[in-house]
């Protein structure tokens, strides 16, 4: 097993063959191993992006995360003074969003993932009685910490393409969001929602 | 052995506490391809209510509309032009900025409902002076009279909530009586000040 921390940003490992032991079973030596993997990936919860290379035969999975742990959906709020509304000064949401994706596959049969967004399905509607105003995605953009899953702006579509990796890798970023606030809009609460969608085709 | 098995069960039940709380917006996929995993993120957009009125000068200022018939012309129904006014000429800007309705302007003034006087017991009705705008489609004007409270509404400019207008009015006094002379009204005096408010629902 070779194992590298890079500063504990990026992690890369190999895994090709677990060795004996002549005092434990093989297969808890194994276990143990796995575990120690296990702990140096918690260990590192904090790092910004996280790298894996399998070389074992892995079962092919993908996996995504967006928000908070332990909620339901996150939700990002701006909120405008009514000295702004529609003045073009940028209102920047509060804290950042965690966004986690993970592609795994064997080193025979790499994949490649796919990462899209739809703004385009759900638009920020006005939830005021009986009005039909909505603000289009696009007024919003966001700014990666780490450019992992890089910045960009919502375009209103149903598949805009955001990033995309090769198996076996995860990748964590922290997005903090912006309302461009260009346009002279009703008053109300805006509510609305993207998806994102990390496949392989 | 026994102190192996227990460390190894401890290690999962510690460390498997933490993926277990996968997150409701944590999605994943496994098995053959294609794969899709997908996770939502809200957005919320508050914004307040706004009414923002301005009639003749900015900053503050209140506007003085001056009429000087001719003794030769007094009563002939010659439209007499004014002086004064942030444009001069009679004429005053008015701004209209709004994303809280449909807005009703009505005009008050401080006449007790007699209209202009001298100070002598005479008066001049509010009916002698007329107003029109500059695009009276957009921004139409409100009659003046002595009572007060007639009132216009200016169709928002964009869905049925917003208004955002600048335009201006112009006064003329319509001369199409003889009156005692003197001076009628003045600097919120003798009933000269008329006061407008724009109101939403």
């Amino acid at each position: 097993m070779a194992l590298v921390v890079q500063g504990c940003r990026k992690v890369a490992y190999g895994l090709s063959e677990a060795s004996s032991s002549s005092t434990m079973p093989r297969h808890y030596l194994q276990t143990i191993l796995k575990g120690l993997l296990v702990s140096v990936t918690l260990w590192c919860a904090t790092a910004d992006a996280v790298i894996f290379n399998l070389k074992n035969k892995a079962k092919p999975r993908i996996s995504i995360q967006v928000g908070d742990k332990g909620k339901k959906i996150t939700a990002v709020t701006f909120t405008v003074l009514s000295s702004q509304i529609g003045n073009s000064t940028p209102i920047t949401a509060s804290g950042s969003v965690e966004i986690q994706i993970e592609i795994v596959a064997s080193a025979a049969n790499p994949l490649t993932g796919f990462l899209t967004v739809d703004s385009l399905s759900y638009p920020l509607k006005n939830s005021e009685p009986g009005s039909t105003s909505s603000i289009p995605f696009s007024e919003i953009s966001w700014t990666a910490q780490d450019g992992d899953i890089p910045s960009g702006s919502f375009q209103d579509e149903i598949n805009q393409a955001i990033a995309s990796f090769q198996s076996s890798q995860s990748y964590r970023d922290f997005h903090t969001f912006s309302y461009a606030n260009t346009k002279l809009i009703e008053s109300g609460t805006y509510k609305g929602h993207v998806i994102y969608t990390w496949a392989v085709p | 052995m026994n102190s192996v098995k227990h460390f190894i069960s401890v290690f999962f039940l510690v460390a498997g506490g933490v993926p277990g709380t996968l997150m409701a917006e944590a999605t994943s996929d496994s098995g053959a391809t294609p794969l899709s995993a997908a996770a939502r993120l809200d957005f919320q957009i508050n914004i307040p209510g706004i009414l923002r009125f301005r009639v003749g000068s900015d900053a503050g200022s209140i506007d003085l509309v001056q009429f000087s018939p001719t003794a030769a012309n007094l009563g002939d129904d010659t439209d007499i032009a004014g002086t004064g006014g942030d444009l001069t000429g009679g004429e005053v800007t008015v701004d209209l900025f709004s994303n809280a309705g449909q807005i009703i302007i009505t005009p008050t003034n401080n006449s007790g409902g007699a209209g202009l006087d001298n100070g002598l017991g005479d008066n001049i009705s509010y009916d002698e002076i007329l107003t029109t705008s500059s695009n009276a489609a957009v921004l139409p004007v409100p009659v003046l009279s002595d009572a007060g409270g007639t009132t216009s509404e200016p169709p928002p400019t964009s869905g049925l909530r917003v208004t955002n207008l600048t335009e201006s009015w112009t006064y003329t006094y319509d001369n199409t009586a003889v009156y005692p002379e003197g001076t009628y009204g003045g600097v919120n005096t003798q009933g000269g000040r008329v006061t407008y408010t724009a109101a939403t629902p």
